[in-house]
């Protein structure tokens, strides 16, 4: 059957007239199934209304957990040698090394007949100890010169080998003979089950829990040492199979440990609920101390780590983490890496060659600090802005953040302050690379209410003050 | 020889087999003895409080025998009459393990010992949780731990070592005459309303118990009475009313664009009404209520959220979305694409340029 296009135009322009309609066809296609779902995921959620009971105390605030920082291996040198000062103003507690194996030259000679050279590694653990921080060192990858096929994630031709770089790093950093350091956390490997770290599984020829045993091996044979914590399995999130399969082992096991690059904050809180319910029926691992070694919004490189959506999003998950959260959780990481001159590094201050900067993150952790105190009551948080209190002598504090995926929500929130005895007070609004400004208050009623309105990827402290 | 070992095993296996069933019946009997000990109870454990009082409960636990590392407590109370604002732990468990969650009609929250070296053993607290009455109550409520309450032991495996719980129980009064019949309160002055047992109310319409007359609201109640339908209004100057503690100050609050904050005083029967002055936008707003109940001293709350629907079609948004574009935009291109859609399949540009048909 014939149509009107084909009785009445030539083929070359019925052809002409199907491009241009395909053309301008399909973008609008696309624009309006964004504006869509964008539509209809915000329909789904609910805006805040926080009110602040601020007689209602509950336990008090930890505010170590988040300063910890985990850096990459993107550099084979002391590659934080030139942010110290930057760095000691985090106050980091705990900052995690990996690649030791692969990137400081430590391990020579060959099967049964290993020599270690630390020389390389302590300069960058040097860095780290004149931070104030304490180590983390990710046991990874496997020496070339003793790994299968020469490949670093690859198992050793021979595990006594494993057991013994093992034991020599621990004798070495914990040995009252060696750095003496205590308190160091040795995390078996990186990443195993990602296929650029060797897809280590759970059995198998490539078996995780082989590879922690002769870790366990090595660290039971150390002597003169101090205190220290050897855990993983360090994955890439947090897995059930792996948590309980080294929970089973047998094997020494200190810590739990795994990464989580995760875009939704709640996401956060929901693992540590979960982790909780697995080890319930497991009593002697109940309570073993938990650390995100690493985290972000994503384990790609992206320009958000440049902007205020990276900030809002760690002030986000700290919100999540505040209560019944992980012993350590570490940012992922204090420095980018160089030739990132694009932006979309994943440190907290650019590389040397871009001009070492801090970016927007940096200031999140110094920030929550101010909410030290014991913590308060706060109900009506909402699918965007979420937030806690808390009391410290004479003042009233209460944290705001909001975040969303799309890093575009605004919202106004109303904030009502509860149970305030009457009187004067002075009421402090910061906001994150913002408004500071502090007015007298009276309260009359115990009641005081403010709105605030908040941009996108933002964070704010209000502050109230007795006078 | 062969006879002799013959004999020997069977003798052997006669002897081994009993034993080892006596045996293992024993060490039952002493896990069972062990491992059942440990007990949850509310405390306290009877109590009786008015509308509008907040009060705390405590979980306390007897570990019995046991060596308890962590407690998965799940608490459940009628919602209609009571509302729990806060969980957290006891001084006995030093560790949050899984931050408290307070919802409707249950709390929970999951606790620890500092680590498994030192667990816990003993009596004490081992959560505390902040409860607001609401709602008068015939007789006693319950307020109990759940049946998925957990309480894990070192050496006990994957074994619940809680064996029994004991609730709380609690009358809620619901006006001043019943508080002042409760034993704790008789030396308040009597009240002259002989009545007996009028039926409180906190509606504003009376209640025939009550002869007609307006009920005045408890001491220590304070409520938003306004209901609209689906939660909804398109007035956009709506009137909000409740009871609260008669002759009380009430301030209430409507958050909008620019909040509103008013003080009323409530009436003798203790009602309150106010009307905003200023229009609300359409969305969702939030009222608070406070006053400061002047026999007791208590400050009550309440708040409530409703919807504005209006402007020129009466429609509104269910929730307060803050619209960050328009969604005529979005019809517009809607359209535009269901044309060129209904063009394409009424034009098969495609045939003559595939020349798949004749």
């Amino acid at each position: 059957m014939a149509n009107i296009l084909e009785s009445n135009t030539s083929s070359k322009a019925t052809q002409i007239v199907s491009m241009v309609a395909l053309l301008f066809f399909l973008p609008l296609f696309i624009l309006v199934t964004y504006q869509t779902v964008t539509l209809v995921s915000r329909a789904g959620g609910t805006p805040a209304a926080i009110v602040v009971d601020t007689k209602a105390i509950l336990e008090p605030i930890k505010t170590d957990f988040y300063h910890a920082f985990s850096q990459g291996g993107e550099e084979s040198n002391d590659m934080l040698a030139s942010i110290v000062p930057e760095l000691k103003a985090l106050k980091p507690k705990l900052i995690r090394l990996d690649h030791l194996f692969d990137h400081y030259d430590v391990v020579s000679g060959g099967s049964g007949n290993l020599s270690f050279n630390f020389e390389k590694l302590d300069t960058a653990v040097n860095t780290i100890l004149s931070t104030g921080a304490k180590p983390l060192l990710a046991l990874s990858f496997m020496p070339a010169n003793i790994a299968q096929g020469g490949s670093i994630i690859n198992p050793p031709n021979n595990w006594d080998d494993w057991a013994m770089v093992v034991q020599k790093t621990i004798e070495h950093y914990s040995g009252k003979g060696g750095k003496n350091l205590s308190g160091v956390y040795y995390e078996v490997w990186n990443e195993p089950d990602l296929a650029q770290f060797g897809s280590w599984k759970m059995g198998g020829e490539k078996n995780y829990l082989t590879l922690y045993h002769y870790a366990s091996v090595g660290a039971s044979r150390v002597t003169g040492v101090n205190q220290f914590y050897l855990g993983g399995p360090s994955t890439t999130g947090l897995y059930k199979n792996w948590v309980i399969g080294l929970v089973t082992s047998g094997n020494k096991l200190d810590f739990l440990s795994w990464h989580s690059y995760l875009p939704n904050p709640k996401k956060f809180g929901e693992d540590q609920k979960n982790v909780i319910s697995w080890l319930l029926p497991y009593p002697q691992a109940t309570l073993l101390p938990k650390l995100i070694t690493e985290f972000g919004f994503t384990g790609s490189k992206s320009k958000g780590y440049g902007t205020m959506y990276s900030a809002a999003h760690t002030g986000a998950v700290i919100r999540q983490l505040i209560s019944g959260g992980p012993l350590y959780a570490f940012s992922f990481q204090p420095k980018d890496g160089p030739n990132q001159q694009t932006g979309d590094g994943w440190g907290l201050i650019t590389h040397d060659d871009n001009g070492k900067n801090k970016k927007p993150r940096y200031s999140v952790y110094n920030f929550i600090d101010s909410m030290v105190g014991n913590r308060i009551a706060v109900s009506g948080e909402g699918s965007w802005v979420t937030g806690f209190a808390s009391q410290k002598d004479k003042t009233i504090r209460l944290f705001l953040v909001n975040f969303d995926e799309g890093g575009t929500h605004t919202e106004t929130v109303p904030i009502t302050f509860l149970n305030l005895d009457p009187g004067s007070y002075s009421y402090r609004e910061r906001i994150l690379f913002g408004r500071d400004v502090t007015l007298t208050e009276t309260v009359e009623e115990n009641t005081l209410s403010k709105q605030l309105f908040m941009p996108a990827s933002s964070m704010a402290i209000l502050e109230i003050t007795k006078q | 020889m062969k006879k002799v070992f013959l004999l020997l095993s069977i003798v052997l296996a006669l002897v081994a087999i009993p034993a080892t069933v006596f045996l293992a019946g024993q060490s039952q009997e002493l896990r069972k003895k062990a491992a059942p000990a440990t007990s949850l109870s509310l405390s306290p454990s009877n109590m009786t409080k008015k509308v509008g009082d907040t009060f705390t409960l405590e979980t306390l636990i007897d570990t019995g025998n046991n060596q308890v590392v962590a407690a998965e407590l799940h608490v459940i109370f009628d919602p209609q009459k009571l509302e729990a604002q806060t969980i957290t732990n006891g001084p006995l468990f030093p560790s949050i393990l899984v931050s408290g969650v307070v919802e409707r009609g249950s709390v929970s929250i999951t606790i620890g010992a500092a680590n498994s070296r030192t667990p816990i053993t003993g009596t004490g607290t081992a959560a505390v949780i902040k409860f607001i009455a609401l709602e008068k109550t015939d007789g006693p409520i319950q307020i109990r731990l759940a049946q998925n309450t957990f309480v894990g032991s070192l050496g006990e495996g994957s074994t619940n070592v809680l064996t029994g719980s004991t609730p709380a129980n609690i009358t809620i009064t619901g006006d001043s005459a019943a508080a002042k019949l409760a034993p704790a309160n008789t030396n308040n002055s009597a009240s002259s309303s002989a009545t007996p047992s009028p039926k409180p109310s906190l509606s504003l319409t009376p209640t025939p118990q009550a002869s007609g007359s307006a009920v005045a609201s408890p001491s220590g109640s304070l409520k938003i009475t306004t209901t609209f339908s689906d939660g909804k209004t398109t007035d956009d100057t709506p009137t909000i009313q409740g009871k609260a503690p008669p002759g009380s100050t009430v301030t209430i609050t409507i958050h909008s664009s620019n909040p509103q904050t008013v003080v009323v005083t409530a009436d003798a029967n203790g009602n309150w009404v106010y009307t905003t002055a200023t229009p609300l936008e359409s969305g969702t707003h939030n009222v608070i209520v406070s006053a400061t109940d002047p026999t007791t001293g208590k400050q009550l709350t309440s708040t409530s959220t409703f919807v504005v629907a209006s402007g020129a079609n009466e429609t509104a948004t269910q929730s307060a979305m803050p619209i960050s574009g328009d969604i005529s935009t979005t019809y517009i291109i809607l359209i535009l694409g269901s044309l060129l859609l209904l063009g394409g399949l009424f034009y098969p540009t495609t045939t003559r340029a595939y020349g798949k048909y004749s």
